[in-house]
């Protein structure tokens, strides 16, 4: 009797997972329904078990959902399936890279033209403004706090601006806030900037710089 | 591991038991002897099936699962030639039945006809505790009768003439020889208790067994496969020799049980490997794909897939926006030359003193040249700079962040110079720990700058400061 036993417990055992293994292909509402019979034990691992299962669910649902717009961009499909998607997608990029590569040759193809009408363009531009109104530039350097400064400068427009930059810069200060408006061929802006270090003398030297840079006239 | 154990042992106490009925089958008639003979040829298929069970039990079942897992995933879009993967399980579903359900349970499955998911629905319905123990008891059953046929083939075999004479009055004598075994089991269980002594010396015996089963079941194997005609036919031959009558009143038998079982397995295995090696080449393409795919971006966000799909949509579409915007410089090129006369003329007309009258004229030709408005924008992102460029017919709007750093503005301020761009309106300042500036450019005539230039040289731009900064530190 002892060894009958044995031996029906084991195929028992094997049973059991043959009879798992069939639930579970039946579908996950079976294979859930299986676990809370089992007990007490078995609900909280429905529970987790339903959770992951949501979180795939949606990671699968949003890949899809991509996918289908990715089918919506691409212009000719060959076959609705993912890997002919992806296949199409990736040809379709690098075509589109290679015309865009072509154009830009094509476009680069004269340059001196380019450059031509832009010095073109620039002079009669300037001689026009030159023409209106007379010149002057004007630089204000007002202190606001302990580092702080208001610049506001009145010059031309072309390459000025860089210039004022590059002064700023080499003295260490810093634009906090900035405005600049153009028209008619000049422009004004309004600076708040940071300086740090040596206040007097720094702010006497970048006074005269901006001035070389705006052409103020010296008085 | 444990269900094999289990099995063997059973094994070796039925030999043992078997070798104690020898002297009883000595004073048995020669009839007798004939029948016991026989049905061992009958359930062969039944003994090699069961001995391979309880070992791949569990990689089978695993694989099954697997290859669900895997089906689950395929989009419902797929080919038809995908639809015949599904049908897969329940053919290797099919093949574990024996293990639980009785003879009974199998006639009723071979009786079923139609796809095999229904097959597979009408044993779940079915099942409940009750009839599982049932079930479990009648695998027993089985086992013990095959044990007890497979130590019969120890007995010398006598003249085969016999089996010739074969006829349906001979067949429902053998059939009726089945339900006799019942009644044997008590005798083996009142063996087993006077026996246990002795198991080593029966598992040398079984394994002998086991190879002189599998010899004589490889015809069977494919007999099973044959037609009834042809299995007519063979009957019907004159002279042949006694072992091939023996097998086919053995697949007669087992035609309507086994066969069927047999085949379906079959079908389930064979589809079931190629389906795996299908399977794995199919998800290492898809990996090559994504990830040729992610290195086009210019600058990819995540790497999970969904993200990689998402960034090629607006990567097409950035790209579709660029060709654009070059084919409608590309005309304008084309059409600088006739541009190019009317500036000479409108220059010789100022010299002339009647400016203010020619410069409309010239204005309104170049619009019509022009044609549609040019319109574009691009967008780029890098871990401390934000560049959005805009570009509406000849001006460009630029908003360019980027985190708390010295000389943003200068930097910036030189790129536009290197296109030409002519500075309009600029406003900008420090934002929490970010320097944000929003410029308003015009482009010159005759210039060739496009959105996704200034995007690029911008990034360009920071980068190269960025390494001169660390250098410098």
């Amino acid at each position: 009797m002892p060894r009958r036993r044995r031996t029906r417990s084991s195929e028992e055992l094997k049973a059991e997972d043959f009879v798992d293994s069939v639930l579970n292909f039946g579908g996950e509402e079976d294979g859930e329904e299986e676990k809370q019979e089992a007990g007490g034990d078995g609900q909280p691992a429905a529970e987790f078990k339903s959770k992951n299962l949501e979180a795939e669910r949606k990671r699968r649902g949003k890949l899809n959902r991509n996918i289908l717009a990715l089918r919506a961009v691409v212009p000719n499909i060959t076959k609705m399936s993912k890997e002919s998607t992806l296949s199409d997608a990736i040809d379709l990029i690098k075509r589109l890279q290679n015309q865009v590569l072509e154009l830009q040759r094509q476009l680069a193809d004269p340059p001196g033209e380019a450059w031509e009408k832009q010095g073109s363009a620039s002079c009669s531009e300037s001689f026009t403004a030159t023409e209106n109104m007379p010149y002057q530039g004007q630089i204000e350097l007002v202190p606001l706090g302990p580092c702080k400064y208001h610049l506001r400068i009145f010059c031309k427009k072309a390459g000025v601006f860089t210039k004022v930059l590059e002064a700023l810069c080499s003295y260490n200060a810093q634009v906090t806030s900035l405005n600049t408006i153009t028209f008619y061929g000049y422009a004004e802006s309004v600076f708040t900037i940071e300086v740090k270090g040596e206040q007097d003398v720094v702010m006497v030297e970048l006074r005269s710089l901006l001035s070389n840079i705006v052409e103020v006239p010296s008085n | 591991m444990i269900a094999g154990g289990g099995y063997f042992d059973g094994s070796h106490d039925h030999i043992l038991m078997e070798g104690s009925m020898i002297h009883d089958s000595s004073q048995s008639s020669i009839y007798d002897n004939t029948d016991v003979e026989q049905q061992n040829f009958r359930f062969a298929p039944f003994i090699i099936e069961d001995h391979s069970n309880p070992a791949n039990l569990t990689s089978e079942a695993a694989r099954v699962i697997d290859q669900i897992q895997h089906q689950l995933g395929i989009d419902i879009e797929q080919d038809h030639s995908d639809h015949m993967m599904q049908e897969v399980p329940p053919a290797e579903t099919e093949n574990l039945v024996p293990a639980v359900y009785g003879v009974q349970d199998h006639i009723l499955s071979h009786q079923i006809e139609g796809p095999h998911n229904i097959t597979v629905e009408q044993q779940v319905l079915g099942y409940d505790p009750a009839s599982y123990r049932n079930g479990t008891y009648a695998a027993a059953h089985d086992l013990l009768n095959s044990l007890h046929i497979q130590r019969c083939s120890l007995i010398p075999e006598f003249p085969s003439t016999e089996h010739i004479f074969s006829d349906p009055a001979q067949n429902m004598v053998n059939r009726l020889d089945i339900t006799n075994d019942l009644p044997g089991v008590a005798n083996h269980e009142s063996g087993m208790m006077f026996s246990d002594s002795t198991v080593p010396l029966g598992y040398h015996a079984t394994q002998s067994h086991m190879l002189k089963d599998l010899y004589h079941s490889l015809p069977q194997n494919y007999g099973l496969f044959t037609s009834d005609d042809e299995r007519d036919g063979m009957v019907g031959v004159p002279g042949v020799s006694g072992n091939i009558f023996q097998e086919i009143d053995g697949r007669q038998f087992d035609s309507p049980i086994l066969g069927s079982r047999k085949q379906k397995g079959g079908f389930g295995k064979g589809k079931g490997k190629a389906n795996f090696a299908t399977e794995r080449e199919r998800r290492e393409q898809f990996n090559v794909k994504y990830g040729a795919l992610r290195s086009l971006f210019p600058n990819p966000t995540k790497n999970d897939r969904a993200s990689i799909v998402g960034d090629a949509i607006e990567y097409i579409n950035e790209l579709n926006r660029t060709v654009k915007e070059l084919k409608i410089l590309l005309e304008k090129k084309r059409n600088s030359a006739d541009r190019r006369k009317i500036l000479k003329l409108d220059e010789e007309a100022a010299d002339d003193g009647e400016s203010s009258s020619m410069q409309p004229v010239s204005d309104d030709q170049n619009n019509q040249m022009n044609g549609t408005i040019r319109s574009s924008w691009v967008q780029r992102r890098s871990k401390e700079c934000d560049v959005d460029v805009r570009i509406v017919d000849d001006e460009i709007n630029i908003k360019f962040t980027e985190k708390k750093r010295a000389n943003s503005l200068l930097c910036a301020a030189k790129v536009l110079e290197e296109f030409h761009l002519e500075l309009i309106h600029v406003v900008g300042g420090i934002i929490g720990d970010h320097h944000i500036f929003m410029f308003n450019t015009k482009i010159p005539k005759g210039s060739s700058v496009y959105a996704c230039a200034v995007a690029k040289k911008l990034l360009e731009a920071v980068e190269i400061k960025k390494q001169a900064y660390n250098i410098f530190n």
